[in-house]
């Protein structure tokens, strides 16, 4: 009855329902899905939801995530490798250059601090999972920190690789954290109400190269606490690990799905195959997450574990999919 | 539950519902096609829209109606089939092509449309009108988005909501 009282071209777009908006959104790649919550304010709300809940289109193309030589250390550059666009995203401080990105899930970007002296700082205790939002209500970042030492203490089979060892696999550019988990909460929960839970992997495989020594901590925001969840089987080349299933919602046939979608890339340089955790959550490190814009790349690798400072080209790879 | 198996065909003439457009116009369809709307399926499994009943749709008016059941027509076998599995290349290949003629359309036309098969609950036509207007968004800025849609000038507060959108993501707009 309402299109026949219209007129002809009387329509209000802006009055498009919000479930078709998203529908259309999500197929959205770069740079037009951040166009559509420019529109006007209804298609924002939209837009919002598609960015919070990353609903992305399965079918966006990868994007490289690198740190320009062109560009001040604080810029992460985008690149599609299917369109060959460019973009240029500052990132709040410390600056993106300095930092090592150790993998992403669901369209974050971890990276933690190159400086090992932040890491083993005595001030850094198990804080809350801070989330930042944009003015829009988009989730932009999180912030964990980690003491390093404190993890480690408990295990017992890395007490005998002390940390001045760590120090080193820092000299040496090895982060001993390969990858960070967020839940699949904290899509859903913008009031963030402690429901989220951190999932990091870490490792001191750069001390024993026949015996890598990986172990899987999580923290749920509810008792706030550190836990070991198992240890992790690596593979024979120190970068290539996965995670086996020892702890409930880490889903196996997620995993060997997860890595058949991406395929087996190997590389010259190290890489870490980080292994999805659909009712879990994403990889951590230790230090802080930093998200870049979270609609592009999901899961992502490693593919250089030491690029030194001057290389222009530090890392790495997102993947496109999302669920 | 006196309503045939869906999509068999086996039972004689297939069973039809009528359905009413809000301007009164009578559609026969094979219940089938019907059945693609989720908010028509459970009334046809109830039985309702045969004989001379029909279904009131007082939402969707004879053009669109004609419309939205030339799609359903065209994808109910597909659908019957479970999503055909053993569908062929050239039969999924049809379809597709079926698809983007569908929506080859007037924009006032899209937009009831794209209302009717909200209203109808029709979820692959709700794919299908989505991916056309992502296809119209495709390489336009907001305002060009604007435009092609038919929106009016932006008051100075949407324009202020723009700029500042604009300014957060300044790096989408180099």
């Amino acid at each position: 009855m309402e299109s026949m009282v219209e007129g002809r071209g009387q329509h209000d777009w802006s009055q498009l329902h919000q479930d078709l908006l998203i529908r259309t959104f999500s197929r959205l790649d770069l740079p037009e899905l951040v166009y559509s919550g420019a529109v006007c304010s209804s298609w924002r709300l939209s837009y919002c939801d598609v960015r919070r809940f990353r609903l992305c289109s399965p079918d966006q193309s990868p994007y490289l995530v690198y740190s320009s030589a062109d560009r001040d250390s604080n810029t992460a550059t985008l690149h599609n490798i299917s369109t060959n666009n460019v973009y240029h995203v500052s990132l709040p401080d410390p600056p993106f250059r300095s930092r090592y990105i150790i993998g992403s899930t669901r369209g974050w970007l971890t990276s933690c601090p190159t400086c090992i002296s932040s890491i083993r700082s005595p001030a850094q205790t198990f804080k809350d999972v801070t989330p930042s939002f944009t003015e829009d209500g988009v989730l932009s970042e999180y912030y964990i920190s980690m003491p390093l030492t404190k993890v480690y203490r408990p295990r017992k089979r890395v007490t005998t690789c002390p940390s001045r060892s760590l120090a080193r696999a820092f000299e040496l550019g090895n982060s001993p954290i390969f990858f960070l988990i967020l839940s699949n909460e904290d899509a859903h929960n913008s009031n963030h109400d402690g429901n989220l839970m951190v999932f990091v992997l870490h490792g001191t495989w750069m001390l024993r190269r026949s015996e890598s020594i990986r172990s899987l901590l999580f923290r749920s925001g509810e008792d706030g606490n550190w836990q070991r969840a198992g240890r992790i089987q690596g593979h024979a080349t120190p970068w290539h690990c996965s995670i086996r299933n020892e702890i409930d919602g880490v889903s196996p046939r997620d995993m060997a799905r997860r890595r058949k979608l991406e395929g087996n890339r190997s590389n010259g340089g190290g890489q870490v195959d980080c292994a999805g955790v659909s009712t879990g959550t994403a990889y951590g490190g230790l230090g802080d997450i930093r998200a870049a814009e979270p609609s592009f790349s999901r899961v992502a690798r490693i593919l250089s574990p030491a690029p030194s400072e001057d290389q222009g080209v530090r890392i790495l790879v997102g993947s496109s999919s999302f669920i | 539950m006196a309503a045939p198996e869906s999509g068999d065909g086996n039972n004689g003439a297939a069973r039809m519902v009528t359905l009413i457009s809000s301007d009164n116009t009578r559609f026969e369809v094979e219940a089938a096609a019907a059945s693609l709307s989720q908010t028509l399926q459970l009334t046809i499994l109830d039985g309702g829209g045969g004989g001379g009943d029909g279904i009131p749709l007082p939402n969707v008016d004879s053009a669109t109606l004609s419309k939205v059941l030339e799609y359903c027509i065209k994808h109910a076998p597909a659908a019957a089939n479970g999503g055909a599995p053993n569908a062929t290349a050239v039969d999924r290949a049809e379809l597709e092509r079926f698809d983007n003629e569908f929506v080859n359309i007037d924009q006032s036309v899209l937009y009831s449309l794209i209302m009717a098969a909200h209203n109808l609950e029709i979820e692959g036509l709700q794919s299908l009108v989505a991916k056309k207007v992502a296809d119209m968004i495709k390489g336009k800025s907001p305002m060009e988005i604007r435009r092609t849609l038919g929106f009016p000038d932006p008051t100075p507060e949407e324009q202020a909501e723009m700029n500042a959108h604009m300014l957060e993501y300044g790096w989408a707009y180099e």
